[in-house]
């Protein structure tokens, strides 16, 4: 492996590590908010929605704020799950272990996640089409085009997948050969 | 099936799997892999090795058996 590789490896790596501090950080401030919104006054809970700005629809049921709060957590801890499979991933071809079982078992959390983040995409695109709140966040930018590019990426994701499994075989009969 | 007769081999040159895969440049866990017959296959390299160091040919070690 030439340093080319192993400065961008190492270089994704750390990437991937500040990705998930990141989520970390923003899984606990939705959790604080949510919690937040449930235990504050009916008056101070719409001063601080205006804050949000939902599209000023400040109108919205509790359970509808806490149901997407749950949607948007559950969103966060996919990509922190990614993240952390990504690293890890990084971390055995960094060694130089590439057709071992551990990264495909890391692959097949990331396909899982992957699937969980687009439904839960969904989901959430739904739930703010109820209430006409578009745009509501960056991460999940609630939109067509980003679910077909999750899609996409899920298809690339299983592609890679089945290569892995069929370069993990070819490994084990390589290494059976004395 | 292919039967490895390896064990014999040895037995008659007096050498043990210590001694033989040292020479040979192998663990001790893939000889015995190889003297099981539970290798999926086996290099030429290995082989080579092997006759040299057994003074044998191929024919003594594999054994075809229906």
């Amino acid at each position: 492996m030439n340093l080319f590789t192993k400065t961008v490896l190492k270089f994704l790596s750390v990437i991937s590590l500040i990705g998930q501090v990141l989520c970390a950080f923003a899984g606990l401030m939705l959790l604080f908010a949510s919690v937040a919104l449930l235990l504050v006054p009916n008056g101070v809970k719409k001063q601080l929605l205006q804050y949000v700005d939902l599209n000023s629809n400040t109108n919205l049921s509790i359970w509808f704020l806490v149901l997407s709060c749950l949607v948007a957590l559950a969103i966060i801890a996919c990509l922190f799950i990614i993240l952390y499979a990504l690293r890890k991933i990084i971390g055995n071809i960094y060694e130089q272990h590439f057709f071992v079982s551990r990264n495909l078992k890391y692959l097949k959390l990331i396909l899982i996640s992957i699937t969980s983040f687009t439904v839960l995409d969904f989901i959430s695109q739904l739930l703010f089409a109820q209430v006409h709140a578009y745009n509501v966040s960056n991460i999940f930018s609630d939109s067509w085009p980003s679910l077909i590019g999750n899609i996409l990426l899920l298809s690339i994701v299983y592609t890679l997948y089945v290569v892995l499994k069929y370069g993990i075989s070819l490994q084990d009969d390589s290494n059976n050969v004395i | 099936m292919i039967k490895i007769n390896l064990d014999r081999v040895m037995l008659e040159r007096k050498i043990s799997s210590k001694a033989l895969a040292e020479k040979i440049g192998i663990t001790q866990v893939n000889l015995s892999i190889l003297k099981t017959g539970k290798a999926r296959g086996i290099r030429f390299a290995t082989l080579e090795k092997i006759c040299q160091t057994l003074n044998c040919q191929p024919g003594d070690l594999l054994e075809y058996k229906e």
